[in-house]
């Protein structure tokens, strides 16, 4: 990808894990656009996306401890404030206060759809992520796919949902599925039948130049005893999907010829 | 008394302590010296376990090697409140089964390429990779539909079972074969539920979930 393409890129907003990945006292670790990232959740909720790098020695933060409040890297102990990460407590200096300059990265977040956003360049004006105006949404299964971000925006069109209600009939003929792109890194899947429509949501994460996440959502609510069928169904179309798409990867005539100024590394 | 044939670094060894630190049964442990002094292939050892493979585990006179086969022995002796070797229903015992053979898969693949990196051991590391990371999405997958139809654990029972137990060694060692769990969150998760087990103990490579206080 060209420095332009990046530019543009570090101003998006990028879906990063779901709600459901943060746990109490788990650390979740992840990439964008080749940046290490920690993500945890505060005790009351906040989440915190930061650099996966101790701004005291660089150790990684993914091996140390959510606190609930604060995180502590495995190294030296040092603490790092939610919200801020700035640097709460040294243990080799208990006496002294931590210097305003020990502060960890800190990207922007946002949580929408069930997912957890941040972009890389918080000092330069956002584009919006592109959100639906559906109140309640289902995280379904994620997958990362080894393969650049063009390649899997062109496979994400075959993607194929049945409607959820009716999961347990055989398929007919009135009923339909269409997949397309809302901007070039989200995808919206209106599957319907009968009365019944499912919509499913696919967004893309450039983790680094080789590797793309897509994370997915179901707009609206499952009935509970379709929750775990859906759930399945999705999954099953996307890791399909998954490995069609690195089949073409490893292909070199065609699997690189999608990403527009070729590999990054 | 139950005696252990012992490597440290090894994570199938080191699953049969872990059991047996769950179940707090004592044991000893007779060390071998498996690198570089390969005395798992020795005359003497060979006579123990024809396969010439570690653990191997003898209690009062009987002697059995595999350490999926020694979880399940040990279990069924030593877990009076048979949580972690449930065999009351089939079905159950069927799955934990396949999950106990999925965990030697594990040792074939992302054991083979810590071997590889560490020991220098002489596989084909890419393809060891490459099939451990075949395996790692399996897992992922399924511990993630876990985590949403049952209790997080690889049987859907509200208490982990040797199939845990069996698979979670070479997992975590994973990044010492060069195999990073960077796109496996379902797995990291119950990585971490594993080390808050009560009387979780660690080997070296496998560090404790460090206290919250």
């Amino acid at each position: 990808m060209s420095d332009v393409d990046d530019a543009e890129l570090r101003r998006r907003w990028f879906p990063i894990c779901s709600r459901d990945d943060l746990q109490a006292k788990h650390i979740f670790e992840t990439e964008l656009l080749g940046r290490e990232l920690a993500v945890w959740q505060e005790i009351h909720g906040d989440v915190n996306v930061w650099a996966n790098r101790c701004p005291h020695r660089g150790m990684r933060l993914t091996v140390g401890v959510n606190l609930g409040g604060e995180l502590r890297c495995a190294y030296h102990g040092y603490r790092f404030a939610d919200g801020s990460g700035l640097c709460t407590s040294v243990p080799a200096q208990p006496e002294r206060a931590p210097p305003r300059s020990l502060c960890v990265k800190v990207y922007p977040v946002l949580q929408a759809e069930n997912l957890i956003w941040t972009r890389l360049a918080d000092d330069e004006p956002a584009t919006d992520p592109p959100l639906s105006s559906a109140g309640a949404s289902v995280a379904l299964y994620g997958v990362a796919i080894k393969s650049a971000l063009f390649s899997v925006g062109t496979l994400l069109a075959h993607y194929r949902f049945r409607p959820s209600g009716a999961l347990r009939e055989p398929e007919t003929e009135d009923e339909s599925c269409s997949t397309s792109p809302i901007d070039a890194y989200s995808f919206r899947s209106v599957a319907r039948k009968n009365q019944m429509t499912t919509e499913v949501r696919l967004f893309l994460q450039p983790v680094d130049a080789q590797c793309t996440a897509v994370h997915a959502i179901l707009l609206g609510e499952i009935a509970a005893e379709l929750r775990i069928p859906t759930l399945r169904h999705h999954a099953l179309q996307l890791t399909r999907l998954r490995d069609a798409c690195e089949r073409l990867a490893r292909t070199p005539s065609r699997g690189n010829s999608h990403a527009p100024g070729g590999s990054r590394s | 008394m139950i005696t252990l044939y012992d490597y440290e670094l090894s994570g199938n060894c080191y699953k049969v302590r872990l059991l047996l630190a769950l179940l707090a049964v004592p044991y000893s442990r007779h060390p071998i010296d498996f690198y570089p002094g390969r005395e798992h292939k020795s005359p003497w050892f060979l006579a123990l376990n024809p396969l010439g493979q570690l653990p191997v585990l003898e209690d009062d006179g009987y002697v059995l090697r595999d350490a999926q086969a020694i979880l399940v022995y040990l279990a069924s002796r030593y877990d009076h409140s048979e949580r972690w070797y449930p065999r009351a229903d089939p079905a159950l015992l069927g799955t934990l089964t396949a999950w106990l053979m999925f965990a030697d898969a594990i040792t074939s693949t992302a054991s083979a390429a810590r071997l590889h990196d560490g020991m220098f051991y002489d596989f084909d590391i890419e393809q060891s990779r490459a099939g451990a990371h075949r395996l790692f999405r399996i897992l992922d997958e399924h511990l993630w539909f876990s985590e949403r139809s049952a209790t997080g654990w690889i049987c859907e029972r509200a208490h982990p079972t040797i199939a845990d137990i069996a698979v979670f060694p070479y997992v975590q060692l994973s990044e010492e074969g060069g195999i990073p769990r960077r796109d496996y969150p379902a797995i990291r998760r119950w990585l971490d539920r594993m080390k808050m087990l009560a009387g979780f103990i660690t080997m070296p490579g496998i560090f404790p979930l460090p206290s919250h206080a």
